[in-house]
Protein backbone atom coordinates (compact mmCIF):
# COMPACT_ATOMS: atom_id res chain seq x y z
CA UNK A 1 0.00 0.00 0.00
CA UNK A 2 1.26 3.48 -0.85
CA UNK A 3 0.20 6.91 0.44
CA UNK A 4 0.72 9.66 -2.12
CA UNK A 5 0.69 13.21 -0.74
CA UNK A 6 0.73 16.58 -2.44
CA UNK A 7 0.42 20.14 -1.20
CA UNK A 8 2.53 23.09 -0.11
CA UNK A 9 4.96 23.84 2.76
CA UNK A 10 2.68 22.43 5.43
CA UNK A 11 2.39 19.12 3.59
CA UNK A 12 6.11 19.04 2.80
CA UNK A 13 6.86 19.63 6.49
CA UNK A 14 8.95 22.72 5.75
CA UNK A 15 10.89 23.95 8.81
CA UNK A 16 10.11 20.94 11.01
CA UNK A 17 13.83 20.37 11.46
CA UNK A 18 14.79 24.01 11.88
CA UNK A 19 13.75 27.57 11.22
CA UNK A 20 13.96 28.31 7.46
CA UNK A 21 14.89 24.70 6.69
CA UNK A 22 13.04 23.72 3.53
CA UNK A 23 15.06 20.59 2.79
CA UNK A 24 13.40 17.41 1.54
CA UNK A 25 14.51 15.69 4.75
CA UNK A 26 11.67 17.46 6.60
CA UNK A 27 9.22 15.20 4.79
CA UNK A 28 10.25 12.28 7.01
CA UNK A 29 8.58 14.10 9.94
CA UNK A 30 5.58 15.65 8.20
CA UNK A 31 1.97 14.55 8.79
CA UNK A 32 1.74 12.35 5.66
CA UNK A 33 4.66 10.23 6.86
CA UNK A 34 3.06 9.92 10.32
CA UNK A 35 -0.14 8.74 8.66
CA UNK A 36 1.63 6.22 6.43
CA UNK A 37 3.48 4.81 9.44
CA UNK A 38 0.39 4.49 11.58
CA UNK A 39 -1.52 2.92 8.72
CA UNK A 40 1.43 0.54 8.28
CA UNK A 41 1.70 1.36 4.59
CA UNK A 42 4.81 0.31 2.66
CA UNK A 43 5.51 3.73 1.14
CA UNK A 44 4.81 7.42 1.56
CA UNK A 45 5.40 9.37 -1.65
CA UNK A 46 5.26 13.01 -0.58
CA UNK A 47 5.57 15.32 -3.60
CA UNK A 48 4.58 18.55 -1.85
CA UNK A 49 6.61 21.70 -2.55
CA UNK A 50 6.72 24.89 -0.49
CA UNK A 51 4.53 27.72 -1.80
CA UNK A 52 2.83 25.49 -4.38
CA UNK A 53 -0.28 27.04 -5.93
CA UNK A 54 -3.47 24.98 -6.07
CA UNK A 55 -3.39 24.89 -9.86
CA UNK A 56 0.00 23.17 -9.67
CA UNK A 57 -1.17 20.83 -6.89
CA UNK A 58 -4.10 19.61 -9.00
CA UNK A 59 -2.07 19.32 -12.20
CA UNK A 60 0.98 17.70 -10.62
CA UNK A 61 -1.24 15.45 -8.53
CA UNK A 62 -2.95 14.01 -11.59
CA UNK A 63 0.31 13.51 -13.49
CA UNK A 64 2.06 11.87 -10.51
CA UNK A 65 -0.86 9.58 -9.70
CA UNK A 66 -1.20 8.61 -13.35
CA UNK A 67 2.54 7.94 -13.31
CA UNK A 68 2.10 5.58 -10.35
CA UNK A 69 -0.73 3.75 -12.13
CA UNK A 70 1.40 3.51 -15.28
CA UNK A 71 4.22 2.04 -13.18
CA UNK A 72 1.92 -0.79 -12.18
CA UNK A 73 0.51 0.37 -8.85
CA UNK A 74 -3.10 -0.68 -8.57
CA UNK A 75 -5.78 1.89 -7.72
CA UNK A 76 -6.91 -0.24 -4.76
CA UNK A 77 -3.38 -0.12 -3.30
CA UNK A 78 -3.12 3.64 -3.60
CA UNK A 79 -4.35 6.25 -1.12
CA UNK A 80 -4.09 9.98 -1.75
CA UNK A 81 -3.92 12.92 0.62
CA UNK A 82 -4.15 16.44 -0.78
CA UNK A 83 -3.38 19.50 1.32
CA UNK A 84 -4.97 22.38 -0.58
CA UNK A 85 -2.91 25.54 -0.32
CA UNK A 86 -3.74 29.22 -0.02
CA UNK A 87 -5.23 31.26 -2.80
CA UNK A 88 -3.12 34.13 -4.22
CA UNK A 89 -0.33 32.00 -5.55
CA UNK A 90 0.81 31.55 -9.14
CA UNK A 91 3.51 29.93 -11.23
CA UNK A 92 5.71 31.57 -13.85
CA UNK A 93 8.03 30.01 -16.41
CA UNK A 94 11.75 30.76 -16.02
CA UNK A 95 12.91 28.51 -18.84
CA UNK A 96 13.54 31.41 -21.22
CA UNK A 97 14.97 33.64 -18.46
CA UNK A 98 17.58 31.10 -17.42
CA UNK A 99 18.48 30.52 -21.07
CA UNK A 100 18.99 34.24 -21.52
CA UNK A 101 21.15 34.45 -18.38
CA UNK A 102 23.69 31.64 -18.85
CA UNK A 103 25.84 30.77 -15.87
CA UNK A 104 23.55 32.56 -13.44
CA UNK A 105 21.50 29.55 -12.32
CA UNK A 106 22.48 30.22 -8.72
CA UNK A 107 20.81 33.62 -8.85
CA UNK A 108 17.52 31.98 -9.81
CA UNK A 109 17.61 29.73 -6.77
CA UNK A 110 15.37 30.42 -3.82
CA UNK A 111 16.25 29.77 -0.21
CA UNK A 112 15.00 26.21 -0.25
CA UNK A 113 16.21 23.25 -2.26
CA UNK A 114 14.34 20.64 -4.30
CA UNK A 115 12.21 23.32 -5.74
CA UNK A 116 10.20 23.86 -8.84
CA UNK A 117 13.11 25.74 -10.40
CA UNK A 118 15.16 22.57 -10.69
CA UNK A 119 12.36 20.21 -11.55
CA UNK A 120 10.03 22.18 -13.77
CA UNK A 121 11.81 25.41 -14.86
CA UNK A 122 9.11 27.42 -13.15
CA UNK A 123 8.93 29.63 -10.07
CA UNK A 124 6.07 29.78 -7.57
CA UNK A 125 4.90 33.27 -6.67
CA UNK A 126 3.15 33.80 -3.36
CA UNK A 127 1.54 36.93 -1.98
CA UNK A 128 3.29 36.54 1.38
CA UNK A 129 6.42 34.66 0.40
CA UNK A 130 9.45 35.46 2.50
CA UNK A 131 12.29 35.98 0.07
CA UNK A 132 15.10 35.99 2.61
CA UNK A 133 17.98 34.00 1.08
CA UNK A 134 16.69 34.02 -2.48
CA UNK A 135 19.11 34.68 -5.34
CA UNK A 136 19.20 38.13 -6.94
CA UNK A 137 17.36 37.15 -10.11
CA UNK A 138 14.80 35.09 -8.19
CA UNK A 139 14.10 38.22 -6.14
CA UNK A 140 13.97 40.51 -9.16
CA UNK A 141 11.60 38.39 -11.24
CA UNK A 142 9.67 37.22 -8.21
CA UNK A 143 8.89 40.82 -7.20
CA UNK A 144 7.93 41.76 -10.74
CA UNK A 145 5.60 38.78 -11.02
CA UNK A 146 4.06 39.42 -7.59
CA UNK A 147 3.23 42.97 -8.63
CA UNK A 148 1.61 41.72 -11.81
CA UNK A 149 -0.49 39.07 -10.08
CA UNK A 150 -1.53 41.54 -7.39
CA UNK A 151 -2.71 43.95 -10.06
CA UNK A 152 -4.38 41.47 -12.36
CA UNK A 153 -5.19 38.01 -11.10
CA UNK A 154 -5.33 37.73 -7.32
CA UNK A 155 -8.90 38.91 -7.04
CA UNK A 156 -10.83 37.13 -4.29
CA UNK A 157 -13.82 35.92 -6.32
CA UNK A 158 -11.76 34.83 -9.30
CA UNK A 159 -9.22 33.04 -7.12
CA UNK A 160 -11.95 31.06 -5.36
CA UNK A 161 -13.58 30.10 -8.66
CA UNK A 162 -10.24 28.82 -9.89
CA UNK A 163 -9.46 26.98 -6.67
CA UNK A 164 -12.85 25.25 -6.55
CA UNK A 165 -12.54 24.12 -10.14
CA UNK A 166 -9.17 22.54 -9.23
CA UNK A 167 -10.76 20.74 -6.29
CA UNK A 168 -13.53 19.40 -8.53
CA UNK A 169 -10.97 18.43 -11.12
CA UNK A 170 -8.92 16.22 -8.81
CA UNK A 171 -12.01 14.89 -7.04
CA UNK A 172 -13.57 13.70 -10.29
CA UNK A 173 -10.31 12.21 -11.51
CA UNK A 174 -9.79 10.24 -8.29
CA UNK A 175 -13.39 9.04 -8.13
CA UNK A 176 -13.41 8.01 -11.79
CA UNK A 177 -10.29 5.95 -11.14
CA UNK A 178 -11.68 4.42 -7.90
CA UNK A 179 -8.85 5.87 -5.84
CA UNK A 180 -9.53 6.54 -2.17
CA UNK A 181 -8.48 9.99 -1.02
CA UNK A 182 -8.76 12.69 1.60
CA UNK A 183 -8.71 16.43 0.92
CA UNK A 184 -8.05 19.05 3.57
CA UNK A 185 -6.86 22.64 3.72
CA UNK A 186 -3.41 23.63 4.86
CA UNK A 187 -3.25 27.45 4.63
CA UNK A 188 -6.80 28.66 5.12
CA UNK A 189 -10.42 27.59 5.11
CA UNK A 190 -12.75 27.47 2.12
CA UNK A 191 -14.33 30.80 3.00
CA UNK A 192 -16.76 30.80 0.10
CA UNK A 193 -19.53 28.27 0.73
CA UNK A 194 -20.20 25.69 -1.96
CA UNK A 195 -22.54 22.71 -1.90
CA UNK A 196 -20.08 20.33 -3.53
CA UNK A 197 -17.68 20.86 -0.64
CA UNK A 198 -20.27 20.23 2.05
CA UNK A 199 -21.48 17.09 0.27
CA UNK A 200 -18.04 15.51 0.01
CA UNK A 201 -17.25 13.39 3.06
CA UNK A 202 -13.72 13.02 1.72
CA UNK A 203 -13.06 16.72 2.33
CA UNK A 204 -11.97 17.06 5.95
CA UNK A 205 -13.53 20.17 7.48
CA UNK A 206 -13.49 22.59 4.51
CA UNK A 207 -14.34 25.32 7.00
CA UNK A 208 -11.01 24.79 8.79
CA UNK A 209 -7.32 24.39 7.95
CA UNK A 210 -4.19 22.79 9.38
CA UNK A 211 -2.74 26.22 10.10
CA UNK A 212 -5.85 27.48 11.92
CA UNK A 213 -6.14 24.25 13.89
CA UNK A 214 -2.48 24.48 14.94
CA UNK A 215 -2.63 28.08 16.14
CA UNK A 216 -1.56 27.12 19.68
CA UNK A 217 1.49 25.16 18.54
CA UNK A 218 4.95 26.65 18.13
CA UNK A 219 5.43 28.32 14.75
CA UNK A 220 8.75 28.46 12.91
CA UNK A 221 10.37 31.58 11.46
CA UNK A 222 8.64 31.33 8.07
CA UNK A 223 5.32 30.04 9.39
CA UNK A 224 6.09 26.30 9.35
CA UNK A 225 4.88 24.05 12.15
CA UNK A 226 6.86 21.89 14.57
CA UNK A 227 6.84 18.08 14.46
CA UNK A 228 4.44 17.79 17.39
CA UNK A 229 1.77 19.65 15.43
CA UNK A 230 2.29 17.36 12.43
CA UNK A 231 2.00 14.24 14.60
CA UNK A 232 -1.15 15.40 16.35
CA UNK A 233 -2.73 16.54 13.10
CA UNK A 234 -1.99 13.16 11.53
CA UNK A 235 -3.86 11.53 14.43
CA UNK A 236 -6.82 13.81 13.83
CA UNK A 237 -6.97 12.98 10.12
CA UNK A 238 -6.62 9.26 10.86
CA UNK A 239 -9.43 9.39 13.39
CA UNK A 240 -11.64 11.01 10.74
CA UNK A 241 -10.57 8.49 8.10
CA UNK A 242 -11.31 5.56 10.39
CA UNK A 243 -14.61 6.98 11.61
CA UNK A 244 -15.90 7.31 8.04
CA UNK A 245 -14.05 4.25 6.71
CA UNK A 246 -12.44 6.34 3.99
CA UNK A 247 -9.27 4.31 3.45
CA UNK B 1 -32.72 11.01 -25.95
CA UNK B 2 -31.22 14.38 -24.94
CA UNK B 3 -33.03 17.42 -23.50
CA UNK B 4 -30.25 19.90 -24.06
CA UNK B 5 -27.07 20.46 -26.02
CA UNK B 6 -24.67 22.52 -23.92
CA UNK B 7 -21.66 24.05 -25.60
CA UNK B 8 -18.72 26.19 -24.58
CA UNK B 9 -15.62 27.49 -26.31
CA UNK B 10 -14.18 30.62 -27.84
CA UNK B 11 -15.15 32.87 -30.75
CA UNK B 12 -15.46 29.96 -33.18
CA UNK B 13 -17.98 28.19 -30.95
CA UNK B 14 -19.96 31.39 -30.42
CA UNK B 15 -20.04 32.00 -34.18
CA UNK B 16 -18.26 35.35 -34.09
CA UNK B 17 -18.57 37.32 -37.36
CA UNK B 18 -21.18 35.03 -38.93
CA UNK B 19 -23.51 38.01 -39.18
CA UNK B 20 -20.84 40.40 -40.43
CA UNK B 21 -17.25 41.52 -40.09
CA UNK B 22 -16.27 42.06 -36.43
CA UNK B 23 -19.80 41.18 -35.26
CA UNK B 24 -19.68 39.57 -31.80
CA UNK B 25 -23.35 39.83 -30.86
CA UNK B 26 -25.08 36.92 -29.15
CA UNK B 27 -27.29 36.56 -32.23
CA UNK B 28 -24.35 34.86 -34.00
CA UNK B 29 -24.84 31.86 -31.73
CA UNK B 30 -28.07 30.99 -33.53
CA UNK B 31 -26.03 30.28 -36.66
CA UNK B 32 -22.88 28.76 -35.17
CA UNK B 33 -21.90 25.09 -35.57
CA UNK B 34 -23.24 23.96 -32.16
CA UNK B 35 -26.73 25.13 -33.13
CA UNK B 36 -26.60 23.09 -36.34
CA UNK B 37 -25.39 20.03 -34.42
CA UNK B 38 -28.29 20.54 -32.00
CA UNK B 39 -30.74 20.54 -34.91
CA UNK B 40 -29.13 17.56 -36.62
CA UNK B 41 -29.30 15.55 -33.38
CA UNK B 42 -32.94 16.52 -32.91
CA UNK B 43 -32.29 18.09 -29.52
CA UNK B 44 -34.92 20.58 -28.41
CA UNK B 45 -32.88 22.99 -26.29
CA UNK B 46 -29.51 24.58 -26.78
CA UNK B 47 -27.23 26.61 -24.49
CA UNK B 48 -24.08 28.25 -25.79
CA UNK B 49 -21.80 29.84 -23.15
CA UNK B 50 -18.89 30.50 -25.53
CA UNK B 51 -17.19 33.89 -25.54
CA UNK B 52 -14.73 35.47 -27.99
CA UNK B 53 -11.14 35.26 -26.79
CA UNK B 54 -11.93 32.73 -24.06
CA UNK B 55 -8.92 30.92 -22.61
CA UNK B 56 -9.11 27.16 -22.08
CA UNK B 57 -8.97 27.60 -18.32
CA UNK B 58 -12.13 29.72 -18.44
CA UNK B 59 -13.86 27.31 -20.83
CA UNK B 60 -13.21 24.38 -18.48
CA UNK B 61 -14.21 26.23 -15.33
CA UNK B 62 -17.32 27.85 -16.76
CA UNK B 63 -18.48 24.55 -18.26
CA UNK B 64 -18.45 22.68 -14.98
CA UNK B 65 -19.99 25.54 -13.02
CA UNK B 66 -22.75 25.97 -15.64
CA UNK B 67 -23.55 22.26 -15.52
CA UNK B 68 -23.52 22.16 -11.72
CA UNK B 69 -26.01 25.02 -11.79
CA UNK B 70 -28.26 23.09 -14.20
CA UNK B 71 -28.04 20.06 -11.94
CA UNK B 72 -28.96 22.15 -8.91
CA UNK B 73 -32.00 23.40 -10.82
CA UNK B 74 -33.18 19.84 -11.43
CA UNK B 75 -31.66 19.06 -14.84
CA UNK B 76 -30.76 15.39 -15.30
CA UNK B 77 -27.19 15.76 -16.59
CA UNK B 78 -27.27 12.41 -18.35
CA UNK B 79 -29.77 14.04 -20.72
CA UNK B 80 -27.36 16.82 -21.64
CA UNK B 81 -25.02 16.38 -24.61
CA UNK B 82 -21.92 18.58 -24.34
CA UNK B 83 -19.82 19.98 -27.14
CA UNK B 84 -16.57 21.69 -26.13
CA UNK B 85 -14.52 23.73 -28.61
CA UNK B 86 -11.01 24.13 -27.20
CA UNK B 87 -9.26 27.38 -27.89
CA UNK B 88 -5.56 28.05 -28.44
CA UNK B 89 -2.89 28.10 -25.75
CA UNK B 90 -1.40 31.50 -24.82
CA UNK B 91 -4.53 33.11 -23.47
CA UNK B 92 -5.09 34.44 -19.98
CA UNK B 93 -7.95 35.76 -17.90
CA UNK B 94 -7.16 38.71 -15.64
CA UNK B 95 -9.32 40.69 -13.26
CA UNK B 96 -10.19 44.22 -14.38
CA UNK B 97 -12.45 45.24 -11.52
CA UNK B 98 -10.00 47.99 -10.58
CA UNK B 99 -9.78 49.13 -14.21
CA UNK B 100 -13.57 49.35 -14.33
CA UNK B 101 -13.58 51.41 -11.15
CA UNK B 102 -10.95 53.73 -12.68
CA UNK B 103 -13.06 54.09 -15.82
CA UNK B 104 -16.09 54.88 -13.66
CA UNK B 105 -14.11 57.47 -11.70
CA UNK B 106 -13.15 59.08 -15.02
CA UNK B 107 -16.79 59.11 -16.14
CA UNK B 108 -16.05 56.61 -18.94
CA UNK B 109 -18.41 53.86 -17.79
CA UNK B 110 -20.53 52.40 -19.28
CA UNK B 111 -18.59 52.80 -22.52
CA UNK B 112 -20.39 53.54 -25.76
CA UNK B 113 -20.53 50.56 -28.08
CA UNK B 114 -18.22 48.53 -25.91
CA UNK B 115 -18.08 44.97 -27.23
CA UNK B 116 -16.32 42.69 -24.82
CA UNK B 117 -18.66 40.48 -22.87
CA UNK B 118 -16.35 39.11 -20.19
CA UNK B 119 -15.45 42.59 -18.94
CA UNK B 120 -19.11 43.42 -18.51
CA UNK B 121 -20.25 39.98 -17.31
CA UNK B 122 -17.45 38.94 -14.98
CA UNK B 123 -15.17 41.93 -14.47
CA UNK B 124 -12.35 40.01 -16.15
CA UNK B 125 -10.47 40.47 -19.40
CA UNK B 126 -9.39 37.69 -21.77
CA UNK B 127 -5.89 38.41 -22.99
CA UNK B 128 -4.37 36.83 -26.06
CA UNK B 129 -1.55 37.59 -28.43
CA UNK B 130 -3.60 39.57 -30.94
CA UNK B 131 -6.36 41.49 -29.17
CA UNK B 132 -6.15 44.52 -26.90
CA UNK B 133 -9.19 46.18 -25.40
CA UNK B 134 -9.80 49.91 -25.19
CA UNK B 135 -12.45 52.45 -24.53
CA UNK B 136 -12.68 54.80 -27.51
CA UNK B 137 -14.05 58.33 -27.53
CA UNK B 138 -16.57 59.56 -30.09
CA UNK B 139 -13.77 60.29 -32.56
CA UNK B 140 -12.42 56.75 -32.27
CA UNK B 141 -9.44 57.81 -30.18
CA UNK B 142 -8.19 55.32 -27.60
CA UNK B 143 -8.79 56.90 -24.20
CA UNK B 144 -8.53 53.94 -21.82
CA UNK B 145 -6.54 50.66 -22.01
CA UNK B 146 -7.64 47.58 -20.12
CA UNK B 147 -4.93 45.42 -18.55
CA UNK B 148 -2.09 47.57 -19.79
CA UNK B 149 1.16 45.61 -19.74
CA UNK B 150 -0.54 42.28 -18.99
CA UNK B 151 0.06 40.93 -22.47
CA UNK B 152 3.80 41.66 -22.29
CA UNK B 153 4.02 39.97 -18.89
CA UNK B 154 2.21 36.88 -20.13
CA UNK B 155 4.51 36.59 -23.16
CA UNK B 156 7.59 36.94 -21.00
CA UNK B 157 6.70 34.81 -17.98
CA UNK B 158 3.66 32.64 -18.57
CA UNK B 159 3.29 31.49 -22.14
CA UNK B 160 5.94 28.80 -22.29
CA UNK B 161 4.77 26.16 -24.76
CA UNK B 162 5.37 23.15 -22.52
CA UNK B 163 3.79 24.77 -19.46
CA UNK B 164 0.83 25.97 -21.53
CA UNK B 165 0.26 22.46 -22.86
CA UNK B 166 0.40 21.04 -19.32
CA UNK B 167 -2.24 23.54 -18.31
CA UNK B 168 -4.38 22.80 -21.36
CA UNK B 169 -4.03 19.08 -20.64
CA UNK B 170 -5.25 19.73 -17.09
CA UNK B 171 -8.25 21.67 -18.36
CA UNK B 172 -9.17 18.89 -20.77
CA UNK B 173 -8.87 16.39 -17.93
CA UNK B 174 -10.92 18.60 -15.65
CA UNK B 175 -13.84 18.64 -18.04
CA UNK B 176 -13.46 15.03 -19.18
CA UNK B 177 -13.46 13.66 -15.63
CA UNK B 178 -16.39 15.85 -14.66
CA UNK B 179 -18.41 14.62 -17.66
CA UNK B 180 -17.56 11.01 -16.95
CA UNK B 181 -18.35 11.34 -13.26
CA UNK B 182 -21.75 12.84 -14.06
CA UNK B 183 -22.58 10.35 -16.84
CA UNK B 184 -22.56 13.07 -19.51
CA UNK B 185 -22.01 12.17 -23.18
CA UNK B 186 -19.77 14.66 -24.96
CA UNK B 187 -17.50 15.60 -27.83
CA UNK B 188 -14.42 17.80 -27.71
CA UNK B 189 -12.91 19.45 -30.76
CA UNK B 190 -10.06 21.89 -31.39
CA UNK B 191 -11.20 25.26 -32.60
CA UNK B 192 -7.88 26.94 -33.26
CA UNK B 193 -5.00 24.50 -33.49
CA UNK B 194 -4.33 20.79 -33.06
CA UNK B 195 -2.73 19.39 -29.92
CA UNK B 196 1.08 19.47 -30.25
CA UNK B 197 3.03 16.44 -29.09
CA UNK B 198 6.65 16.74 -28.11
CA UNK B 199 8.63 13.70 -27.03
CA UNK B 200 10.81 15.86 -24.76
CA UNK B 201 7.93 17.15 -22.66
CA UNK B 202 7.14 15.69 -19.25
CA UNK B 203 3.55 15.39 -20.35
CA UNK B 204 4.33 13.12 -23.27
CA UNK B 205 3.86 9.83 -21.44
CA UNK B 206 0.36 10.76 -20.28
CA UNK B 207 -1.04 11.99 -23.57
CA UNK B 208 -2.97 8.79 -24.21
CA UNK B 209 -5.38 10.02 -21.51
CA UNK B 210 -6.58 12.62 -24.00
CA UNK B 211 -7.06 10.50 -27.03
CA UNK B 212 -10.29 8.61 -27.04
CA UNK B 213 -13.44 8.71 -29.11
CA UNK B 214 -14.76 11.77 -27.23
CA UNK B 215 -12.04 14.00 -28.73
CA UNK B 216 -12.25 14.53 -32.49
CA UNK B 217 -8.80 13.96 -34.04
CA UNK B 218 -6.93 15.93 -31.33
CA UNK B 219 -3.49 15.90 -32.96
CA UNK B 220 -4.60 16.46 -36.55
CA UNK B 221 -7.63 18.68 -36.68
CA UNK B 222 -8.80 22.19 -35.87
CA UNK B 223 -11.91 23.97 -37.12
CA UNK B 224 -9.82 26.99 -38.06
CA UNK B 225 -7.33 25.01 -40.17
CA UNK B 226 -10.10 22.98 -41.79
CA UNK B 227 -12.15 26.06 -42.60
CA UNK B 228 -9.24 28.06 -43.90
CA UNK B 229 -8.08 25.33 -46.25
CA UNK B 230 -11.53 24.42 -47.59
CA UNK B 231 -13.31 27.75 -47.57
CA UNK B 232 -10.64 30.44 -48.05
CA UNK B 233 -13.21 32.84 -49.48
CA UNK B 234 -15.68 32.43 -46.61
CA UNK B 235 -13.52 34.27 -44.09
CA UNK B 236 -14.39 37.47 -42.29
CA UNK B 237 -12.17 40.40 -41.43
CA UNK B 238 -10.93 38.83 -38.18
CA UNK B 239 -10.46 35.36 -39.69
CA UNK B 240 -13.73 33.83 -38.51
CA UNK B 241 -16.15 32.10 -40.85
CA UNK B 242 -19.45 32.73 -42.54
CA UNK B 243 -22.55 30.66 -41.77
CA UNK B 244 -21.86 28.30 -44.67
CA UNK B 245 -18.65 27.04 -43.06
CA UNK B 246 -20.37 26.46 -39.71
CA UNK B 247 -23.20 24.55 -41.40
CA UNK B 248 -20.77 22.36 -43.32
CA UNK B 249 -18.62 21.75 -40.23
CA UNK B 250 -21.69 20.50 -38.38
CA UNK B 251 -23.11 18.49 -41.30
CA UNK B 252 -19.93 17.00 -42.75
CA UNK B 253 -17.68 16.57 -39.75
CA UNK B 254 -19.29 16.75 -36.33
CA UNK B 255 -22.71 15.16 -36.76
CA UNK B 256 -21.52 12.13 -38.78
CA UNK B 257 -18.77 11.57 -36.19
CA UNK B 258 -21.18 11.85 -33.25
CA UNK B 259 -23.70 9.54 -34.94
CA UNK B 260 -21.10 6.91 -35.68
CA UNK B 261 -19.09 7.03 -32.46
CA UNK B 262 -21.08 8.53 -29.61
CA UNK B 263 -24.76 7.68 -30.03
Amino acid sequence: MILYAIGDNLTSGAEILNDRDMEESNKAYAYPMYMANKLKYDECDNKAIAYAPNEWIARRGLLDIQGLLDKGYKAEDLRVIVGWASINRSEISIKELTRRNPGLDKEFQTAHTSTEQFMFDTMFIDIDRTTDGDGELALKYGDMARDFFLDYTWEHGLEYEKWYSQILFLQNYLENNNIKYLFHNTGHACDVKAKFLENNIRYYKPEDSFKQWAKDYETRALGGLVEEAHGDYADLLLEYINKHELF
Amino acid sequence: MYDLLYTNGDSFTMGMEILGDKDITEENKNHAYPMHVTDLMGIKDHANSALPGAPNEWIARQTIFDLLRYEKNGQDLSKVFCLVGWSSINRLEVSVKEDIQKAKDLGLWPPMGFTSYEIDLFGTNFINSSIEKFILDKDGKNIFDFSKGAHEFAVEYLWDEELEHEKWFTNIQLVKNFFENKGINYLMVNNVSPWVSNSKWRLNKHEDLLFDKHYYEPTKFSFQDWGHSRYPFERRQESHFTRKVHVNFAEKILYPYIKENLL
